[in-house]
């Protein structure tokens, strides 16, 4: 059988040898040096030898020189493979040693299997034996190859040592890159220098998505820069990145017949890369115009894809840092807004917890009040009652006692009638304050309105004729003072009642002052009335208690002790307060905080100084007396009798009759001030005549509803 | 009215009846027709009576007062009514009004209250204290 020796210093490059020809069906015999290969030459006398040049030992010239000079096996053909070194000097040296074949690494399989088949077809009359007269002597020839060789190599070696520490630094670079951006700038630099390569160019996809997101060019080469697609189109187009490979393009005339873009044409020799890393692809490095490159150097395409693979890894690890930075960054975000969120939570808690309090505080008051005011309503029925026939007897012991005294004077039981008289006179008053607290007074005030100006005038003759003497009594109002939401009569018991007790104060030292001042507040919304005496004052134990009912400080003959529950309970009903300020020694003051009427400042006249006339005509008499007295109340002058031809009417009251249409149209004319107010059904000439309604019937309550609201909306009780 | 009014009372109360007679019977031009303890047969009573004027308790067993009050008004007597009550507010004197009365008193403010407010009724003014009423 025939056999092939192959002799190769590198394993990898023998079994590629033994793989190929092992189809051919020689057998393949194996060495790893020239002295090996002559000894298996001597026993096995090989058909061919297919040896490398450089190997350690022996080399390829010196085996086979050895070869021919031995007879037996001085014939054997030999094919040279080696490395792209100085290879004319190699051709020469291979044709003195009698090698006709020498092939030049990277070799095709084709080309090797070619090369064996003209070896072999030669023979062994083809090898020539050298001849030491052909030209330079082969052993100086043989040293200059090896010395060019070596030199060759060794400044391949620096070449490659520089380029792997810009590849260090390149790296040391990335590590501490990490924005993706400047990161290919920074590679686009240094990997031009690295590749020795005019123009880079990386194109790169986004790390999610497939949004083309960086595009970085290093060179000069406008035209290049200004088709930004290049990597990624000639990526596509040499199908670099399915294969996951680097491709390098050395001709024009290759990237015609890869049918590329002409832009192309200019950048020849060029590698394109695709950025792979184990995750995913990222896109395209391209080294355009690469400077004095053989077809056979294969080292481009390694170092272009090293240098991909690097910059795949950096742009992957710089995209996960700005990743990383960014969750980073919304994390902290989202823990400034968690403290903040917790700090609110806190807050609200608080104020919940506040509110939670203030509402049982509340709650607690509300209960306390329900109490009390369940205990005032049982009171109250009982007051009603007790009131109810306490008047019932009353009311007899009075009358009786009256024609007692009509019967004329008798000196002995005169003393005994005075008595008696005096304590009826106090259970009237008992009663009265029973009466009051039965009194539903939300019922009885109503819309009830008093002017605090005309009050004064009625209320200050009562009281200082009420006062001891030496007690001096003294009224300031704030001009314009609004009028008050309460019925006279509760105010004036309740000022009553509050300048009653701070005379009884006073009494006992006989002389002091009570000031009586009203001023408008909160927005005119309220009334202040302070009712201020210089007297003892009152410990904190009393004016805790003084509102509380049938308390009191005095002898109980003169007190019922009701006097101030009553103040209390007619000035909370119509939405009032009270408040007492007083100390030992610094007097007392009250001061009644009053709902004021709106807009009640408006009415200028007083009414007390000119009432304004009214004619009253209603066909029935009795309710032409109710409108009278309701009238009077009122503020109203009536005068008995008076029709609307009275010249100084101002207003007329009367019932929607037909036949009274022309008196008052006549009243209208004959005053332009005038007024009509009117009740019963209106007609369209009664409406005509602008008059104010007093409701459809002729009924009582309703009018006297009517002319309440009428004063309201006024501002002041009279309608005029 | 003639030169005499004739006064009829309505009151459960015997006492106070007495001491409303005791006032009527201290005034020459006032004369006592009567008293009745509910207001069931005021109307009835009235007819055969003939006073010119009722004092109208209102707290009374029996018939409701201002029922018996608004029958009397419709029966189209001259007799005029006036309430006298131990109770008092607005909401009862606008029912006085409206059922037909002439007055209303409060039997706490005593005896002369009574006797002014039959005169006032003498002179067909309505006789109501409306300070004294809120």
């Amino acid at each position: 059988m025939r056999s092939v020796l192959v002799v190769d210093d590198r394993l990898s490059n023998r079994e590629y040898l033994v793989a190929l020809l092992g189809s051919t069906g020689f057998e393949v015999l194996q060495a790893s040096d020239g002295a090996q290969a002559l000894e298996i030459a001597r026993t096995h006398s090989p058909s061919l030898v297919i040896a490398d040049i450089l190997m350690p030992t022996m080399d390829g010239y010196q085996f086979v020189r050895q070869l021919r000079r031995d007879p037996q096996h001085a014939g054997t053909p030999v094919i040279f493979i080696s490395g792209q070194y100085a290879e004319h000097e190699a051709r020469t040296l291979a044709e003195r040693c009698g090698v006709s074949e020498l092939l030049v690494k990277p070799v095709e399989p084709q080309a090797i299997l070619a090369a064996i088949e003209r070896a072999m077809s030669c023979g062994r009359e083809v090898a020539t034996p050298p001849t030491q007269a052909q030209g330079e002597p082969f052993e100086r020839l043989h040293r200059r190859l090896l010395i060019d060789t070596l030199a060759q190599k060794a400044e391949e070696l620096e070449a490659t040592n520089r380029r792997l520490a810009a590849l260090v630094a390149l790296c040391r670079q990335l590590a501490v890159e990490h924005e993706a951006k400047r990161l290919v700038q920074v590679f686009c630099g240094a990997a031009a220098e690295i590749m020795g390569a005019r123009y880079v160019m990386v194109a790169l996809r986004d790390v999610v998505g497939s949004d083309l997101r960086h595009i970085v060019a290093s060179g000069h080469d406008d035209g290049m820069v200004a088709s930004i697609s290049t990597p990624m189109a000639a990526m596509s187009a040499l199908r670099v990145e399915s294969s996951g490979k680097p491709l390098a393009i050395m001709t024009a005339e290759d990237v015609i017949a890869e049918a590329m873009a002409p832009a192309f044409l200019q950048q020849t020799p060029f590698v394109v890369a695709p950025v792979v890393t184990a995750v995913r692809s990222y896109g395209a490095l391209f080294f355009g115009q690469l400077v004095g490159r053989r077809p056979s150097d294969s080292s481009d395409q390694e170092f272009a894809a090293m240098l991909a693979a690097q910059l795949g890894i950096a742009y992957e690890n710089a995209a996960r840092y700005e990743q990383v930075h960014r969750h980073s960054e919304d994390l902290q975000l989202e823990v400034g807004e968690r403290r903040r969120a917790q700090e609110e939570a806190r807050q609200l808690t608080e104020e919940l917890e506040c509110r939670v309090e203030e509402r049982t505080r509340a709650l607690e008051a509300t209960h306390q009040q329900l109490r009390l005011s369940e205990r005032m309503a049982s009171l109250g029925t009982l007051c009603a009652g007790l009131g109810h026939d306490m008047g019932n007897l009353l009311l007899p012991i009075r009358a009786h006692l009256d024609t007692i005294g009509r019967m004329g004077p008798n000196p002995e039981i005169a003393p005994h009638l005075t008595a008696i008289t005096e304590c009826v006179g106090y259970l009237q008053l008992l009663t009265n304050g029973l009466r009051m607290l039965s009194y539903d007074t939300r019922e009885a005030e109503g819309d009830a309105v008093t002017d605090l100006e005309s009050w004064r005038g009625e209320i200050m003759p009562l009281l200082t004729s009420a006062l001891p003497g030496g007690i001096r009594l003294e009224c300031r109002f704030d001009k314009r003072i609004p009028s008050v939401r309460m019925s006279r009569q509760t105010l004036s018991q309740a000022v009553f009642n509050i300048v009653n007790n701070a005379a009884d104060a006073l009494r006992s030292r006989g002389t002091g002052s009570i000031v009586i001042t009203a001023t408008s507040g909160d927005g005119d919304n309220t009334v202040s009335l302070q009712i201020v005496d210089d007297g003892p004052g009152m410990s904190e134990d009393v004016r805790a208690r003084v509102l509380d009912p049938f308390f009191t400080t005095k002898r109980r003959a003169f007190s019922t002790g009701l006097g101030m529950t009553l103040v209390h309970s007619a000035i909370k009903k119509v939405g009032g307060s009270i408040e007492i300020d007083s100390a030992p020694g610094r007097g007392t003051t009250v001061i009644l905080l009053l709902p004021a009427v709106a807009g009640a400042e408006d009415s200028e006249t007083p009414l007390v100084e000119s009432k304004p006339i009214a004619a009253i005509s209603f066909r029935d008499q009795r309710t032409q007396a109710i409108m009278t007295k309701l009238l009077q109340s009122m503020g109203y002058d009536t005068k008995p009798g008076a029709g609307p031809d009275h010249e100084r009417a101002a207003i007329w009251f009367t019932e929607a009759d037909a036949g009274r249409l022309d008196a008052a149209r006549n009243f209208l004319q004959s005053r332009p001030n005038g007024r009509i107010a009117v009740a019963g059904a209106l007609d369209e000439d009664w409406r005509r005549l602008g008059a104010v309604h007093l409701g459809d019937t002729l009924r009582p309550s309703e009018i006297r509803t009517r002319l309440r609201e009428f004063a309201l909306s006024n501002g002041s009780q009279c309608p005029a | 009215m003639s030169a005499t009014t004739r006064i009829l009372c309505v009151d459960d109360s015997a006492a106070v009846a007495d001491a409303v007679r005791c006032l009527i019977e201290s005034q020459p031009d006032l004369q006592w027709v009567g008293h009745l303890q509910t207001a069931d047969e005021l109307v009835s009573e009235a007819e055969r009576l003939r006073p010119d004027l009722v004092l109208l308790d209102l707290d009374l067993p029996g018939r409701p007062a201002f029922d018996a009050l608004a029958a009397l008004v419709r029966s189209e007597s001259n007799t005029r009514v006036i309430i006298l009550s131990g109770f008092m507010s607005d909401a009862l004197v606008d029912r006085a009004f409206d059922a037909g009365a002439w007055g209303y008193v409060n039997k706490n403010d005593g005896p002369k209250a009574i006797i002014s407010a039959i005169r006032r009724v003498q002179k067909d003014e309505f006789a109501l204290d409306l300070t004294a009423a809120g």
